[in-house]
């Protein structure tokens, strides 16, 4: 096999193990060939192989992810300083305010959950580790790309924006622009009901030693038991304590 | 990485997808920062071969170079991870599982099969309530385990006899299980039973209780475990069992209700 076809079976593979998520448990050849763009006789090689080493399991028509995916995340939570640094500020948060506390990477267009301490509650709001959103549609996106110059923010809003969204969710470029301006001025953002109905979020921007946003510590909570004022007065004070610590320490 | 299984046809076959992977769980075990050097011997492959594979996975976005040293970015999260997690087997047993720990005081575990091993997928320690994802990923050998053999036990003979001809049954303990005939009697007890327990067979002074956790199709696919190095299994048993197996049929019957009350697939 050539070696230049053999570094795109490495990319095309991945693309397919990124495909498996909350809504996409289990697919056929044909589904993951057209969500990545690959023929389907490419698509079949990498995941007859992912399967070969135990990761997709097949049972003639579907293949499904196993828990040895399990191992490629936690080479990376075991290594990176970011959760480990911030896994106990997050459980002082949520022991603290009694809802789920969370940290948010910007991941291309997306912002990448990689950190959280879970509530206490049978309702459970917000992403789990390893979940994304759009960035320009959360809280934890729009403090993230405060830092972007006029012109890179305005070019990634454009593109479009593709996720979940509710009537209350901002719409437009403009306004989202308008809403990461208003964010980094008063140093926070929040979401209400815009990614789903009866759900808040509010997320502050953790600033390392440089000054840079490299992170978004987010709580959410259902509308039920917090509204936006109690999202100010009582999870803002701990959430911008909490990003200060995590900020000193990188 | 030992490379293509055998009965994988060569055809079917992706040598720089396996290769790929294999640079990536190189840096698993706590290796924050690696050189192109270190990532080839702890994977395997030659230097060259490596650095292709570095430099395909740096321009895909899971691994950063800084300098002469590469480290992973959350991107890699973005693999098969957010499925993994979309069970929301996690969010579920976390608040089930600290409940068992606040009124238990030893730590407890939830474990899946993997191959031969289990493999953590939470953890509630008496020590930090709620640190959670950063043992995700440690592995034990599932014949010696509490969570192990609940899980074996409910496993089919096929699936049992395959697990046995690919598992060495080794002595980690003088009282770890070591013949198949024993395992055999041990995983009917725990048949029978509904539970299992582990007197030092894992790590000298460690004693352990588990229970089944089942997903909507019935199968057991992980065990709830509870292990403390000051009581004896007895004790365990006596003090914690019921709420051990109180939790983990809660977790079995959320999960059964999740899944059943979204779409298939």
């Amino acid at each position: 096999m050539d070696l230049e076809e053999g570094m795109g079976g490495l990319a095309k593979g991945l693309a397919i193990a990124e495909c498996f998520d909350r809504e996409r448990r289990r697919l056929t050849v044909t589904e993951a060939a057209t969500m990545t763009g690959q023929t389907p006789a490419a698509a079949r090689r990498c995941m007859r192989t992912l399967e070969a080493l135990g990761y997709l399991s097949y049972d003639g028509k579907f293949f499904r992810p196993t828990p040895r995916f399990v191992r490629l995340a936690a080479a990376y939570t075991d290594t990176d300083p970011l959760p480990r640094l911030a896994a106990p500020l997050l459980d002082g948060l949520r022991d603290e305010l009694g809802e789920s506390a969370s940290l948010a990477v910007l991941d291309g267009d997306d912002v990448l959950f990689v950190a959280r301490a879970e509530a206490h509650h049978i309702v459970v709001t917000g992403q789990r580790v390893g979940g994304r959103i759009a960035a320009p549609l959360s809280a934890a996106g729009r403090v993230l790309m405060a830092a972007m110059p006029d012109e890179e923010l305005r070019g990634r809003v454009e593109l479009g924006v593709h996720g979940p969204m509710t009537e209350k969710a901002l719409r437009g470029p403009a306004a989202i622009v308008a809403e990461v301006r208003a964010a980094a001025a008063r140093g926070y953002s929040i979401t209400d009901e815009e990614v789903e109905i009866g759900l808040r979020a509010i997320a502050v921007p953790v600033i390392d030693g440089a000054g840079r946003p490299v992170a978004a510590m987010s709580m959410s909570a259902p509308s039920a038991r917090a509204t936006v004022e109690r999202m100010v007065d009582a999870f803002l004070p701990g959430l911008q304590r909490a990003a200060a610590s995590l900020g000193r320490m990188l | 990485m030992s490379g293509r299984p055998e009965h994988v046809d060569q055809r079917d076959y992706v040598q720089s997808l396996e290769r790929g992977l294999s640079v990536i769980l190189a840096f698993a075990d706590h290796h924050a920062k690696l050189t192109l050097s270190e990532i080839a011997a702890i994977a395997g492959l030659s230097r060259p071969t490596t650095r292709r594979l570095l430099l395909t996975l740096e321009s895909l976005g899971y691994v950063r170079a800084d300098g002469r040293t590469f480290s992973l970015t959350p991107h890699v999260l973005t693999l098969g991870y957010a499925y993994l997690n979309s069970l929301d087997l996690t969010a579920i047993a976390q608040p089930i599982m600290e409940r068992i720990v606040a009124q238990a005081h030893e730590t407890c575990t939830l474990a899946t099969l993997d191959g031969s091993d289990i493999v953590y997928v939470s953890r509630i320690s008496t020590r930090r309530i709620g640190s959670l994802s950063l043992v995700i990923g440690t592995r034990l050998p599932a014949y010696a385990s509490a969570m192990g053999q609940t899980v074996l036990a409910d496993l089919s003979p096929a699936g049992l006899r395959h697990y046995l001809e690919t598992t060495e049954l080794e002595a980690i303990t003088p009282h770890t299980i070591r013949t198949e005939a024993a395992l055999h009697e041990r995983l009917a007890k725990v048949r029978k039973r509904g539970w299992a327990e582990v007197d030092q067979e894992i790590e000298t002074g460690l004693r352990s209780i588990a229970a089944p956790v089942r997903g909507s199709d019935g199968r057991v696919f992980a065990g709830l475990g509870l292990s403390s190095s000051a009581l004896t299994v007895r004790e365990l048993r006596e003090r914690h069992l019921a709420a051990l197996l109180e939790g983990a049929a809660e977790i079995s019957s959320r999960l059964g209700s999740e899944f059943s009350a979204r779409p298939p697939g």
